[in-house]
């Protein structure tokens, strides 16, 4: 009895392994912290969002706004910039001394232009400063120099020169055919306006400077956005000009609750940054945490939504992007009435919308355009297909090299034929092949467009049958891998795409070492991962782990639309039916 | 955040702590596709028996035969190419009396490492069956992990070696058996086919089953009656011939489909008839301990073949004499099989054990351990109910 | 954190807890266990009953738990028999679901390593699962909430398709005839089924993160009857597959059934490799409800950090696991554990829910 006992007791083999299970997450959760405590001091992300910091977002709406759109706010947050640098110029009323300033600023930028002239019948000398190219000189010309020369009718009574005060008035009410028309004293402004491609009419007497904005614009026009195309629905996709992303928005329909909030982001280039949600449909706490997050972006420059993307998410580390990307406009209304919010950014057709969950990665503007059968089967097929790009190769090793009775018996003896001769182990030789369709993939993407599809079919057919021939791979492995690409083409949302084949790789490893019980394992961790991801707090799998039969309508399948009365309760909506 | 990194250091991690312990790539692993066992003691060496074993019963000598599959190279255009021409399976034996040693002797003959898990067929002959009991011949193949239950038994009345050595060129033998199954909607000396799992049940529970015998015919291989493996012992006690085992099946019901030719005995006209269901029901009656069965068997199909004297329509008068040809011809089989049952094979495989025990629990409990004796002396009663539902696309017999 | 309890779970979502928590290393083996013991095929009688037992067990625990709304037994126990005793029967019950967590995962160790991994050591492929199962575990009981809704319909989906498909090996006669040898044989079998699935021990905690836990009843009422249907199929099915003479001689039963047919001409010719997947998912989220359960238990008593305390299960429910040396110690220590569950959880509540009523009473 008492031998028994003792040879129950485990032995030091036992225990150590024991201590190693403790250690190694024990190790790994202090590093962490540690890591995360060093973060912490490096971003502002985390729950510091002061007014000063960041990137100078000014109170929105403060004072009047003179302009229609672009107005107070780079004002003001240009007045940080310039109280940053030390030194601010601002204009005296004499247009010599004015005239000076300006181009000692404008020293080493030879492409401003000036062109000295004479206001009407008062002979009031005037100039006017014009980036060259960025103007519309045609406008000018029309607008601007022909009404300042040919301006007699105003000043008809008049015979010495009005007040400055006066003069300014007749100027912007009477002569200037100009839309836009701002009065700054500060020199560096007008300098920074004119740059950007406005004219900035110095007049003599007037303290001041009048900012025309007559900029030429060279934007593109709406065309159909290229990373998310659709058979059925709108062809038009954002462009890089955000007054007229913001415009398409409006045009999408009449409302009056479609807000739209404007932020500066950027702090040396400085970027207009729109919030957009719809005010009786989002939830504040959401709206009040998205602004929370801007006002903490704190960089030189945010050259694309990407930026704003990877500094206001939750969890930086995670491979799944938990703000979703489009350049679709119904995409990005259909996700506002759904009580989410949405990011528009100067220079970018990205637009950002958050939260986000994974379902909607895997929806497409289709589903809803097309017949609902048609549309949940597609959708039940894109699911299918996000599976298969995630786990075949994964599947494909443990079967081969781990479980190779779990494979049907014809297969199998195909398989070992086929694998003859076959030099390498199936990791190797998954990787092998894994890894120049990703080449191959990418190699496509950086090639002239009319030379991409070529690309494709010398790598894809070509590379493939010879290596195949050569005894490199095994043919099997090749209708694997190009399932697999094919599969991870079908994501509506490219980004969700590269998320999936870079895990593929992680589940192809856990594969090689621990066969299906690898894949089973990986799957775990995965769901693991994304159970305990949020999404500006709301649980990323929240639909795949829905409450409410309200979420599960439009989940894989998507009911018919007089089934789908409410909008997703996770969201918390303040409305939260969309009809009835 | 902190979830990232464990993930990464942890993938890591796994990956340098361990490597791929149980990987082995499929290319070099040797397909097991059909064992056959036969006694080492048939070819005439029973009298090398080690004598120092003494009055022990020394387990068997077994020749196991294994059969592989031959990879036919990469390429499919190689492969199409050779065609069925090529024999694409090979036969290695080894002597043993542990059926798991000589499978690991192999591994001194040959680089690849044989599995078992597309095993398909496990073939035993005849001298083996009779003298080991078949718990002892299977035990390696249900315990171990690669090999399914779900391979299937056969017996032989020649050498079991033999079986695999016959087939049409480009198919395995061990695969013609296993498909073979597929034609029991055609032939009804098909007996179901018994795979391990269904034989583990009852070996232990001491029910007499049949197992499909095999033999070598000519260049091939050919379906021919079953072997009796009696309950009690576990060891073969008999065959039952082409027509008997038909008779087992019409008893049994467990016929998909086939043929059934008989022929009239007034004019010895051919009739065949085509099965196309049927279905059996044995009912167990149990009188002032007197316990008898009622076998029904219920039939439906169609005319196949009719000759008759002159060409005649099919009228209800002639169906209804054929049906009671058939019938009767069917109830002879069946008592031919239990006839051989009772009388010869003093055993009993058919179902009425079960039957009893369903029907009358108590009963059973009372003469289960000496069933098949008890089931020697049980009258039979048969009622055969046939249906000659149409005649096919001609409606009038043939000259 | 160790006190207060935030997360909240809706009634569905404690059933499914409790529907998980009970469907685990059972399955494989019930059928062995239960025909050993009675001997005949009427063993899904006593699973029913031995379902309808086990409801009245979790009937009184959730009793129990919802005389004390938002506490959890770890720290309600004290209040009814007193503070040195309520933490030794506290300690008592946390070491019950380590050793469920050991035995949990040994099982998965003995299957992997004996279908899908041989040759790979049993401590790494326990602790890649007991890793994975802290990450999760460090979410709380949403996280594992959560974990159990997604893996509930892949599991149910294959497991109710592999019986239909093993419907092609099933013979009626061998679960013939019922109540052929008497009711004596479904008593027999009822011990053994309470054995593997009695479930009320997970209310002891789950009534407390409760929304509404004036529904635990019907929690406990559907979680019973889940589990049981899923028990009665999968031995039903592989009685009707094996004959009970069969099952006595297989050590996984249950596998062995979905090892026994091919179905040509599918995709997956085979299905044991979908069955196993399925199977370690389950007793994956069973194990993470165990040691969620210990380590709640652990930082409520010693009023520390739930996490550090989840950290410090994984050695000891290692070693647990590790303590039994062969296949029939295993079987052996699944019994020991059902034998305390008895009564811990099948003698002494009912002892506690009085004592709690007197008390009431009388203050």
């Amino acid at each position: 009895m008492w031998n028994e006992v003792i040879e129950l007791i485990p032995s030091w083999g036992v225990v150590f392994q024991g201590i190693m299970i403790f250690c190694v997450p024990f190790f790994l959760l202090r590093t962490i912290s540690w890591a995360k405590a060093k973060e912490d001091r490096i971003t502002t992300r985390a729950e510091k969002a002061t007014g000063s910091k960041g990137g100078g977002v000014s109170n929105v709406g403060a004072s009047g706004r003179t302009s229609i759109l672009e107005g107070p706010e780079e004002q003001s947050s240009s007045e940080i910039v310039t109280k940053d640098r030390g030194t601010r110029i601002t204009y005296s009323g004499h247009l010599k001394e004015d005239l000076q300033k300006f181009k000692e600023l404008s020293a080493d930028m030879h492409d401003v232009n000036v062109r000295e002239l004479r206001i009407g019948s008062i002979k009031t000398r005037a100039a006017l400063l014009y980036v060259n190219g960025l103007t519309d000189k045609d406008k000018m010309d029309q607008n601007i120099l022909k009404p300042l020369m040919n301006a007699y009718q105003p000043f008809k009574n008049m015979d010495t020169i009005p007040e400055a005060k006066d003069l300014q008035d007749i100027l912007i009410h009477e002569i200037l055919l100009i839309s836009e028309i701002e009065l700054t004293e500060d020199t560096n402004l007008s300098l920074q306006k004119v740059l950007f491609g406005s004219v900035v009419l110095l007049v003599e007497g007037i303290s001041g400077a009048l900012v025309l904005s007559s900029p030429k614009g060279n934007t593109r026009g709406i065309q159909e956005p290229e990373s998310e195309a659709v058979l059925r629905g709108s062809r038009s996709g954002f462009n890089e000009t955000l007054s007229d992303n913001t415009a398409i928005l409006r045009r999408h329909g009449q409302s009056t609750e479609l807000a739209m909030i404007s932020f500066t982001v950027g702090k040396r280039m400085q970027k207009e940054l729109i919030l957009t949600y719809i005010k009786d449909v989002a939830n504040d706490e959401l709206v009040e945490e998205v602004k929370r997050r801007i006002k903490t972006i704190d960089i030189d420059d945010v050259q694309e939504s990407g930026y704003v993307e990877q500094l206001i998410e939750d969890n930086s580390y995670s491979p799944f992007q938990q703000i979703q990307n489009t350049e679709r406009p119904d995409r990005v209304m259909a996700a506002l009435l759904e009580g989410r919010v949405a990011i528009l950014i100067d220079g970018t057709p990205f637009a950002l919308i958050m939260p986000v969950t994974l379902g909607m990665l895997l929806q497409s503007p289709e589903d809803y355009n097309d017949r609902w059968m048609v549309g949940s089967l597609i959708r039940l097929l894109r699911f299918f297909a996000a599976a298969i790009s995630l786990f075949a190769p994964a599947l494909y090793i443990s079967f081969l090299s781990f479980q190779p009775g779990l494979i049907p018996t014809k297969l199998a003896i195909s398989i070992i034929s086929s694998r003859q001769g076959v030099p390498f182990s199936v990791l190797i030789e998954a990787l092998i092949m894994e890894i120049s369709i990703e080449i191959l993939r990418e190699a496509g993407l950086r090639l002239p467009k009319p030379i991409g599809p070529a690309m494709g079919i010398v790598g894809g057919l070509i590379i493939g049958q010879a290596a195949v021939e050569a005894g490199i791979v095994s043919p099997i492995l090749v209708i694997v891998v190009s399932v697999t690409a094919v599969s991870s083409f079908s994501m509506p949302m490219y980004s969700a795409g590269m998320t999936l084949r870079m895990l593929r790789f992680a589940a192809m490893f856990f594969a090689a070492i621990f066969g299906l019980y690898g894949v089973v394992l990986f799957f775990l961790l995965l769901s693991s991962h994304l159970i305990k991801l949020k999404s500006f707090g709301v649980p990323y799998l929240g639909l795949a782990v829905p409450n409410k039969t309200v979420n599960w309508k439009d989940f894989i399948f998507r009911m018919p639309l007089q089934f789908l009365t409410g909008r997703p309760t996770l969201l918390k909506p303040k409305d939260p039916l969309r009809k009835g | 955040m902190k979830k990232w990194r464990m993930w990464i250091v942890l993938s890591v991690l796994c990956s340098i702590l361990s490597g791929c312990w149980s990987s082995t790539p499929i290319e070099d692993l040797d397909m097991q596709i059909g064992v056959a066992l036969d006694s080492a003691e048939e070819s005439g060496e029973t009298g090398v028996a080690n004598p120092e074993y003494g009055n022990h019963t020394k387990p068997a000598k077994i020749i196991s035969t294994y059969q592989f599959t031959i990879p036919q190279g990469s390429g499919g255009a190689l492969m199409k190419s050779a065609g069925n021409s090529i024999k694409n399976y090979y036969n290695m034996s080894e002597t043993s009396d542990s059926i798991f040693e000589a499978i690991r002797q192999l591994s001194l003959r040959t680089r690849r490492t044989p599995i078992g898990h597309h095993l398909k067929v496990i073939v035993i002959s005849e001298e083996l069956a009779r003298s080991n009991n078949l718990t002892k011949l299977i035990d390696f193949f249900t315990r171990d992990n690669d090999i399914r239950p779900s391979v299937m038994l056969f017996v032989t009345k020649g050498k079991a070696k033999d079986v695999f050595e016959n087939t049409l060129p480009g198919q395995a033998p061990s695969f013609v058996l296993e498909g073979i199954f597929n034609n029991r909607d055609r032939n009804m000396g098909i007996w179901e086919p018994v795979t391990l799992a269904k034989v583990v049940g009852p070996l232990e529970g001491k029910r007499s089953f049949l197992l499909q015998n095999v033999i070598p015919y000519e260049k091939e291989i050919k379906l021919a009656g079953a072997g009796v493996i009696k309950g009690s012992t576990g060891k073969l006690v008999g065959f039952l011939d082409e027509s008997e085992l038909e008779g087992m099946v019409w008893l049994t019901g467990k016929g998909i489909g086939g043929v059934l030719k008989t022929y009239d005995p007034n004019n010895h006209n051919l009739i065949t008839y085509e099965v196309k269901s049927m279905h059996s029901k044995i009912k167990a009656n149990v009188n002032n301990g007197q316990i008898s069965f009622n076998v029904k068997v219920k039939s439906t199909g169609r005319y196949a073949e009719v000759f008759a004297k002159e060409s005649k329509k099919l009228h209800d008068g002639i169906v209804k004499k054929d049906k009671a040809v058939l019938q009767k011809h069917v109830v002879e089989m069946m008592q031919t099989t239990v006839k051989k049952m009772q009388k010869e094979l003093h055993t009993e495989a058919a179902g009425f054990g079960t039957s009893l025990r369903n029907q009358h629990p108590a009963v059973w409990r009372s003469v289960k351990d000496n069933w098949d004796e008890t089931f020697s002396e049980i009258p039979i009663t048969y009622e055969v109910n046939l249906n000659i539902e149409e005649y096919g696309a001609s409606d009038t017999s043939a000259e | 954190m160790s006190t207060e309890v935030k997360d909240r779970v809706t009634a569905i979502q404690a059933t499914i807890i409790l529907a998980n928590y009970t469907i685990a290393a059972g399955v494989l083996t019930l059928p062995r266990t239960i025909v050993e013991a009675s001997g005949s095929p009427d063993v899904w009688i006593s699973i029913f009953l031995g379902g309808v037992i086990s409801f009245l067990l979790g009937l009184i625990i959730v009793k129990l738990s919802q005389r004390f709304p938002g506490l959890t037994f770890f720290q309600y126990i004290g209040k009814i028999i007193g503070k040195p005793l309520g933490i030794v029967l506290s300690l008592g019950v946390i070491g019950y679901f380590l050793c469920i967590a050991g035995l949990e995962i040994r099982s998965v160790q003995e299957v992997t390593s004996f279908f899908l991994l041989e040759g790979t050591p049993p401590w790494a492929i326990v602790a890649a699962f007991m890793w994975i199962a802290f990450y999760l575990c460090r979410g709380g009981i949403n996280a594992i909430t959560s974990m159990c809704r997604l893996i509930v319909p892949i599991t149910w989906t294959v497991f109710l398709g592999v019986c239909l498909l093993s419907f092609q090996v099933f013979d009626l006669n061998n679960l013939l005839p019922v109540l052929g040898n008497g009711l004596e044989p479904v008593w027999k079998g009822i011990r053994p089924s309470i054995l593997t699935f009695t479930a009320g021990e997970a209310m002891l905690f789950v009534v407390a993160f409760m929304d509404k836990p004036q529904k635990a009843v019907k929690v406990i009422i559907a979680g019973t009857c889940i589990s049981t249907i899923f028990y009665v199929l999968a031995v039903v099915a592989t009685i009707g597959a094996f004959s009970i003479d069969g099952v006595v001689t297989r050590t996984w039963p249950f596998l062995d059934l979905v090892r026994s047919f091919e179905v040509n001409y599918l995709i997956f010719e085979r299905f044991e490799s979908l069955l196993l997947v399925i199977w370690i998912m389950q007793i994956f989220c069973t194990f993470c409800i165990a040691i969620y359960a210990g380590a709640l238990g652990l930082s409520q008593v010693i009023h520390k950090n739930f996490k550090s305390c989840l950290l410090a299960m994984l050695p000891v429910v290692y070693i647990i696991s590790r303590i039994p040396p062969n296949v029939n110690a295993l079987f052996a220590l699944g019994t020991g554990i059902g034998d305390c569950m008895l009564i811990l959880f099948g003698l002494l509540p009912l002892p506690l829910l009085i004592i709690t009523y007197f008390r009431r009473t009388v203050s």
